[in-house]
């Protein structure tokens, strides 16, 4: 399969109160067409930055970013975003979130009103269309924030921990549904998390990391069988791999 | 049920208020020309509502409120925008504003009164002038209290820069922009009195101003009564206003 996006030793240096410390260095890797690749490390190893630098919030020193060959300098449609906090805009509604995409790419009304219908019904939110983010759970919040995303039609999805300040409960009916919605719309997706169950059920493959500066120690295919539900979390092979990321997380 | 109980008790409240002050002014204790009861007051009331005086006042009084307030709200959001965002602004005029928002605008009266005249202009920028500066600070704040990650996300999703500044910068900050402006309203109400006070030939400020002249108590305390009523009316039918245009907002 080709290559969706080429990520080659980009550094990310930040400086604060005039001291430079280097938050990522030499960080490589591909992500191939409708891939799920998670990223996983401890907290404070530069997953976050990395996704920010790809996303073209922040400028690396070094290195370059390829998104279907086409370099990557500033944010762009191409590239959808699901972040862990405040992922809507709690000034617009339910489904003025989620057509914010479309109508500012100038789509066509008609055309707006069916996509603010399917993914309404896409995320099983079909009667919250008219609510404000503030009158929804948590967990609804991301549902949203991640059809915005999609709805946009981007390349590739970038998700930051997006279900990290969850319950169990719902975080586990989300990864389910997560996984339907992919089934179903074919997406590249980068996913960081510090989370090795969310990783082992979601992903492809998985990039562990290492701290000060962020570097990744190790590439895991996962390979575990597909469809994919919670109860994966139960079998052996399961957590031989699980055995084996946290050794690496150590 | 428990909205009903609060409307009794503040009307309830309210007649009790009347009743005292009527039975006060009435006692004998105090010259019942310098302290009027309400019914002189009400009968006042009338007087000037026959000679179409009171509706005059309030709706010359009004209109200048009402522009001075909207223009200087326009202003203050736009120049809150600018410091708020561009860095060469808030070192240049964002330093200004610090300086000049200390002075009352009271203190403009004389000199504006100089410069544009007794007219409806000189009542319009004073006004205008005391409501800019909250205006601008609150708006100020609230862009740069806005969540970058807001910003991220639009320019996500494909937005040029006029579209991050409408959807994001402006909404991001209406809630710090309501509340200065609700401050601003109460400002409106000074420095328009003051202006009037110091030179008009109509307004509920002159009017105050030409009953001490006659000395007619009770048309003073009616104007008095006429600011605070238009003020109490102004701020409820600005929180509606609020509330429907931007419901997603927190009030009290």
């Amino acid at each position: 399969m080709q290559n969706k996006m080429i990520v080659r030793n980009v550094e990310v240096v930040y400086a604060k109160d005039g001291t430079k410390s280097k938050a990522v260095e030499n960080v490589s890797f591909n992500v191939k067409e409708n891939e799920f690749l998670c990223i996983i490390g401890p907290s404070g190893c530069g997953k976050t930055t990395i996704l920010n630098t790809i996303a073209g919030f922040i400028k690396p020193v070094k290195g370059k970013i390829l998104l279907s060959g086409r370099k990557i300098t500033e944010p762009t449609k191409g590239i959808g975003v699901v972040f862990q906090h405040n992922v809507l805009f709690p000034w617009k509604t339910v489904k003025e979130n989620i057509i914010m995409g479309p109508q500012i790419n100038g789509v066509s009304k008609p055309k707006i009103k069916k996509i603010s219908h399917y993914y309404l019904d896409l995320i099983g939110l079909g009667k919250y269309g008219n609510y404000y983010p503030n009158e929804l759970s948590g967990g609804m919040q991301q549902r949203v924030g991640f059809a915005r995303a999609l709805a946009n039609n981007p390349e590739i999805i970038l998700m930051d921990e997006p279900f990290s300040h969850l319950d169990a409960l719902t975080r586990k009916e989300l990864y389910e549904q997560l996984l339907k919605i992919l089934n179903r719309h074919k997406k590249t997706i980068i996913f960081v998390t510090h989370d090795i169950d969310e990783a082992l059920i979601l992903s492809d493959r998985i990039l562990v990391m290492s701290k000060s500066p962020g570097k990744i120690k190790k590439e895991i295919k996962n390979n575990l069988p597909k469809p994919r539900t919670y109860k994966l979390t139960t079998e052996i092979g399961y957590a031989k791999r699980k055995k084996k990321i946290m050794n690496l997380l150590k | 049920m428990k909205n009903n109980y609060k409307n009794y008790s503040t009307i309830a409240t309210f007649i009790i208020f009347l009743l005292l002050w009527e039975f006060i002014s009435k006692s004998g204790f105090f010259n019942i020309n310098l302290f009027p009861p309400p019914t002189k007051v009400f009968r006042a009331f009338l007087e000037s509502l026959l000679t179409g005086e009171f509706f005059n006042d309030v709706s010359i009084s009004l209109i200048r409120a009402i522009f001075g307030f909207a223009i200087g709200s326009m202003i203050g959001i736009c120049l809150g925008i600018l410091t708020g965002r561009i860095t060469i602004f808030r070192l240049t005029i964002g330093q200004i504003a610090h300086f000049l928002r200390n002075i009352p605008s009271i203190a403009f009266v004389p000199l504006v009164i100089v410069w544009f005249g007794i007219g409806e202009t000189s009542k319009i920028l004073l006004v205008m002038w005391g409501v800019i500066f909250p205006v601008w600070i609150s708006t100020h704040q609230g862009v740069i209290n806005i969540d970058k990650h807001h910003i991220w996300a639009i320019k996500s999703l494909g937005a040029n820069r006029l579209q991050t500044l409408k959807e994001v910068i402006f909404y991001g900050s209406i809630p710090f922009i309501v509340s200065g402006m609700r401050i601003g309203i109460a400002i409106s109400f000074i420095t328009l009195v003051a202006a009037e006070m110091a030179g008009a030939f109509s307004g509920v400020g002159y009017r105050i101003l030409t009953s001490h002249l006659i000395f007619r108590v009770d048309k003073m305390i009616l104007g008095i009564a006429t600011l605070g009523l238009m003020g109490l009316v102004a701020d409820r039918c600005y929180i509606i206003a609020v509330k429907n245009l931007f419901p997603w907002v927190q009030l009290r």
